[in-house]
């Protein structure tokens, strides 16, 4: 700021600038003083002070006469009507002036220049006409841009001031004034503001009203005035899921479709992708770490992140388990598991893995919606066997394999299972298959139906898994899970002694040797065939 | 040869529902050529090398250095903003996750070993991926506020300089263009069915020539109220409110 007290307009600055509007006045200071300087104005009808300003002459439109002005003074007021010769005044006086020429037919072209000439030196008796044409300018273009308009450049500021003026309200200062928001919507002034009470909504009703009685062309008669706290903007983020579903490992770069397969209320991410985000909407009841085997370390650590969170870890297995890389898995985590032998689910088949991992979520999400709010799992460690039915199998056929492998795979005989299937086929339900495996494991509920997934009938076994097991014990467990298996297939043991079984189907009599994959097959015990591929492990013997 | 490490990263990431649309912001001086040819032509950037259209997702967070530093009273020098849809993204040259005009100023936080060319989205990634890769919501974007904290592996250097940028985690502090998804076009871009919104000064929308390309748009002016004198930098801060205020009338936002 310089110290020059008093300056004279002498030239108006930005020639080149349109042809309306205003312009801005440049003064000469004292004589022999060759700066120019600009005014400086905190309040649009005082001045603060002086700035010298270094512009080139040629950008000033010159005249003589103008104004003196003081410090402290009024501003001196530059506009310019087309060709006219530009109106160079004092505050007061500039907007007498103004005022003559706003009714003249010079500026009914501009309406909406009118509009900022107006509102800016708030004239206030040419308001209702100038703000109505200008409504009717940003009507010409439609309703919407001009109801729009109306809200943030008359209503918004004539209700902010009615806050501010409240006794004992907000100060002017505080941001809930700067950016509170106000729109008319269906014969309702909606306010989005933090704040409520008799006084304030006294105060808002009353400038509203006096708004429709200024300007009864813009403002809706007998609209209500609703205030409402403003916190409850819709989150745009991805709808909060019941269950997410964490990709961990390679699985994450097979090509998915997740939207074609899942239709419970579940959501697919990324590991790298999923940041637990308390501030981001609504929890997940259930989180599923999901990985290969052999990316079963990583899948440990991702779930570690999860916090507090219920969250399960699955493990997708192709082929038979290897029990030492659970336990492995089980040292790094106390988060409970799941093995899913899901073959398809991270080969390279093509297949969508997408369609395995719905499975999953429709069965985790059964049996959250049986249990809210509880872990719904039937045990710490589980093992979920997936077995279509093929068309010309039965039920007992299905069970049987379904059963053997799963004994096969580390499940814990009488331990808790829990069966899940869809079968169209079954006029009664899938009862038919509960029946067969209540022998040889604790079923904790009735069989649940899930919703069809593929052509085929499905039947799935979610069953306790063998913790902490010597190898001895899994093969007695699974010598004694075999001689239950024979039964129900309807077969009659007829001698017993430790794994070798003498056995009837009633026609024929088999001989049946259960071995250790690890060991040879004694010379006399070569099978001649495999009774199903899922025995790989077990030697089966060969029928007298 | 750029790493693809930040690319892949967002690929896999789940775009965020919802739109903001694409913003290209730019003075009224150049009102005329605009709303003549009905289209915004690339113009030379020193940056690639090639003549490029910059457009911003959602913030508008273009600056132009406004030399002459005291007030003006020209309309010239005051900013308009348009607002596009979304689709125009797919029409992308290329896509960042930053103004990359500022780069310079950020690699300087960065390892030397990374390049702006680290930052390129896959062709075809949409910028909403991007921000479902770093944000919750799309209001969280517009506020600036990732998600955090995040674990990155040892070798997700370059995700995790970009995390710590856009959550202000590094030595030096940047505005806001370090955090708003970047839009470059190599073609010029036909206006005509691809603006939402044009905001500027209300006077503009005075100009029969005006109103009849936004008719042709179909577009909404959004005009707001110019100052007598005005700052051109500090009617950022306007355009900003007035898309703010779109994207809430909207319920984008």
């Amino acid at each position: 700021m310089s110290t020059v007290a008093r300056a004279r307009a002498i030239a108006l600055f930005n020639p080149a600038a349109p042809k309306q509007g205003f312009l801005q006045p440049v003064f000469a200071g004292p004589p022999g003083d060759n700066k120019v300087f600009v005014q400086s104005m905190s309040r649009l009808n005082v001045i603060d002070g002086f700035l010298p300003v270094d512009w080139p002459e040629r950008d000033c439109e010159r005249f003589d006469n103008g104004p003196f002005a003081d410090v402290g003074g009024e501003s001196v007021w530059g506009f310019v009507f087309g060709s006219s010769a530009p109106l160079v005044l004092p505050w007061t006086h500039f907007r007498t002036e103004m005022s003559k020429l706003l009714s003249s037919p010079l500026l009914s072209e501009s309406p909406l220049l009118a509009f900022d000439v107006v509102d800016t030196l708030d004239l206030k008796p040419l308001k209702t006409e100038v703000f109505t044409r200008a409504y009717q300018q940003y009507l010409s273009f439609s309703r919407e841009a001009a109801d729009n308009w109306r809200d943030r450049a008359i209503l918004e500021p004539v209700l902010a001031a009615a806050i501010k003026g409240v006794k004992g309200g907000l100060p002017s200062s505080d941001e809930r004034v700067a950016f509170f928001r106000a729109r008319i919507r269906e014969g309702q002034v909606l306010i989005g503001f933090d704040k409520t009470g008799g006084t304030l909504d006294r105060a808002l009703n009353n400038a509203y009203r006096a708004l429709q009685r200024n300007f009864p062309m813009i403002f809706p008669r007998g609209a209500k005035v609703s205030v409402q706290p403003r916190g409850s903007r819709k989150v745009t983020g991805p709808v909060p899921a019941r269950i997410i579903v964490v990709l961990v490992g390679r699985i994450r770069h097979e090509k998915m479709q997740p939207n074609r397969s899942m239709t419970m209320d579940a959501r697919i991410v990324d590991a790298d992708h999923f940041a637990p985000d308390p501030g981001a909407g609504r929890e997940p009841e259930l989180i599923i770490v999901l990985g290969a085997q052999g990316d079963a370390t990583e899948v440990a650590n991702v779930g570690r992140r999860m916090g507090t969170r219920q969250t399960i870890l699955v493990i997708l297995s192709m082929a038979a388990p290897s029990l030492i890389r659970q336990q492995e898995l089980e040292r790094k985590t106390n988060l409970p598991t799941i093995t899913f032998f899901a073959p398809f689910a991270t080969g390279s088949s093509g297949r969508d893995p997408a369609q395995q991992i719905a499975l999953l979520v429709d069965l985790l999400g059964a049996e959250l919606k049986r249990s809210p709010g509880k872990l719904p799992l039937i045990a710490n460690h589980c093992l979920l066997m997936r077995e279509p039915v093929r068309a010309k199998q039965t039920q007992t056929e299905a069970a049987f394999r379904l059963a053997a492998r799963a004994l096969r795979a580390g499940a814990l005989l009488d331990g808790s299972a829990q069966l899940y299937c869809h079968d169209f086929r079954l006029p009664t339900g899938c009862e038919e298959y509960s029946a067969l495996l209540d022998p040889l494991f604790r079923r904790t509920h009735p069989i649940t139906q899930l919703r069809p997934v593929g052509r085929r009938p499905t039947v799935l076994l979610l069953v306790e898994r063998v913790e902490n097991a010597w190898p001895s014990q899994l093969s007695r467990q699974f010598v004694e899970g075999a001689r239950r298996l024979f039964e129900v297939r309807g077969w009659r043991i007829l001698n017993r002694h430790d794994n070798v079984f003498e056995i009837t189907d009633g026609q024929r009599q088999f001989g049946v040797t259960i071995l250790d994959a690890d060991q040879p097959p004694p010379r006399k015990a070569r099978p001649r065939r495999h009774p199903a591929s899922a025995e790989r492990r077990y030697w089966w013997c060969t029928a007298r | 040869m750029p790493t693809s490490q930040f690319r892949n990263f967002v690929h896999r990431a789940t775009p965020l529902d919802g739109q903001l649309g694409l913003t290209h912001v730019t003075d009224c001086a150049r009102l005329a050529s605009l709303v003549q040819s009905e289209r915004l032509e690339p113009r030379l950037c020193s940056v690639f090398g090639e003549k490029l259209i910059y457009l911003f997702y959602g913030r508008p967070a273009y600056r132009r250095e406004w030399a002459e530093g005291e007030a003006t009273s020209n309309l010239d020098n005051a900013r308009i903003c348009l607002l596009l849809r979304d689709d125009v993204a797919a029409a992308a040259r290329r896509i960042l996750p930053f103004d990359s005009g500022g780069f310079n100023r950020y690699s300087g936080a960065f390892h030397s070993s990374i390049k702006i060319a680290d930052f390129e989205l896959a062709p075809g990634d949409h910028p909403l991926k991007l921000i479902g890769a770093f944000y919750s919501s799309l209001e969280r974007y517009w506020t600036m506020d990732p998600i955090k904290p995040r674990m990155f592996h040892a070798t997700q250097n370059v995700v995790r300089s970009y995390h710590q940028l856009i959550t202000g985690g590094l030595a030096e502090k940047f505005d806001d263009r370090c955090a708003t998804v970047e839009v470059q076009l190599a073609d010029p871009l036909m206006l005509a069915d691809k603006v939402l919104a044009m905001i500027g000064p209300n006077q503009i929308f005075d100009d029969p020539v005006i109103k009849a390309f936004m008719d042709k748009c179909g577009a909404e002016p959004r005009g707001y109220r110019l100052t007598h004198m005005f700052h051109p930098p500090e009617t950022s801060a306007r355009l900003y409110s007035e898309v703010e205020r779109f994207l809430d009338d909207k319920g984008w936002l």
